[in-house]
């Protein structure tokens, strides 16, 4: 059971709000108002680990080990969001969100591939854990550069946890889950087809739509790609980053090389020819 | 595997490993970001790894 493994690992590394983050630093004139916006985006956004956490659970109602390991990830995802809520409350509490801001992002995404979903999340980390270290690099003022910087490193950790789940479904499942995975990863590494290539950007429940992306029932549904583009400036030696997390994984995890998007789709095209 | 801190492959690592043997502790220090900004899972993985490629070299500080 990975679950037991992962479990003592991401103990281990286990931070504290109360202790491990420098409050009393706190500088105030290294902030201001536009970056304290994007903390409370980002602390919602965060928060939209709940419905996610509810489909997880429902889509592998027979995966107990992969189950079981949600329940860590709940957790800390959430404490990721406690963390930015924190700070607003301490140094700019009018920016707190409301309660039917985070009411918002309660909503449920339709039924999707357990081992799609398991990709998307892993690619997911990935991008995130290079937006937070782009963050911490972007911000000056000390408690939030701190906190962006030790978000980043659990979401490389959780990437690492996916890829483990990934690792044990080609065991079990074989080509139908390269298949997936590889559908997932050609997704995640083209630009061309989503701007920011993250499962808060994909649509997740057609009767909702189009306001059945995470990003949509934000308070500021335009927030994330200011956020990239013009603020933390995610260029492309950042989206760099990402590709080579994804297509290095990817290459380890099918034992090919791909050292671009187009390697990935090659492969795809030949795996599907293959299989069928 | 691909560690995202330090923005290199095992391959890259292990590459280095084998044209400078390094203790274990000097090698994550000098050429990765396991031990200073990054996550630290690759750590274990990457031990393994190297002991498999007869590249392991145990630091003083190394437990066991």
């Amino acid at each position: 059971m990975l679950f037991s493994k992962i479990f003592i690992e991401l103990e281990k590394a286990r931070w504290s709000l109360d202790s491990d983050i420098p409050w009393e630093k706190f500088n105030p004139e290294k902030l201001s108002d536009r970056q304290l916006h994007g903390i409370k985006m980002n602390a919602l956004l965060e928060w939209a680990a709940i419905p996610a956490v509810e489909m997880f659970l429902r889509d592998n109602i027979d995966d107990q080990d992969f189950s079981a390991f949600i329940s860590i990830w709940f957790y800390e995802e959430q404490k990721h969001s406690l963390v930015l809520l924190e700070y607003l409350r301490r140094f700019a509490p009018e920016q707190f969100p409301t309660q039917e801001d985070l009411r918002a992002l309660r909503f449920a995404f339709d039924e999707a591939p357990p081992l799609e979903s398991l990709a998307l999340h892993f690619c997911g980390e990935v991008r995130l854990n290079q937006w937070y270290r782009c963050a911490s690099e972007y911000h000056d003022e000390p408690v939030i550069k701190h906190i962006y910087s030790i978000l980043a490193q659990d979401e490389a950790r959780h990437s690492r946890a996916y890829y483990q789940y990934m690792q044990r479904a080609i065991l079990t499942h074989g080509d139908e889950a390269k298949l997936q995975f590889v559908k997932i990863g050609v997704l995640m590494t083209n630009a061309r087809l989503n701007r920011a290539l993250h499962p808060t950007n994909l649509h997740v429940n057609k009767e909702l739509y189009p306001l059945d992306t995470v990003n949509s029932r934000l308070p500021d549904p335009d927030w994330l790609r200011e956020w990239l583009d013009r603020e933390i400036k995610f260029d492309q030696s950042w989206e760099k980053k990402v590709e080579n997390g994804i297509l290095g994984n990817f290459s380890s995890l099918l034992k090919n090389k791909f050292s671009s998007a187009a390697d990935l789709r090659e492969y795809r095209k030949q795996l599907e020819l293959q299989v069928a | 595997m691909y560690c995202l801190c330090s923005d290199k492959s095992f391959s890259d690592i292990i590459d280095y490993q084998s044209k400078a043997l390094l203790p274990f502790q000097k090698l994550l220090s000098e050429y990765t970001s396991c031990t200073s900004t990054g996550c630290g899972s690759c750590i274990e993985p990457l031990k393994i790894e190297l002991e498999q490629h007869d590249l392991f070299i145990k630091s003083n500080t190394d437990a066991g």
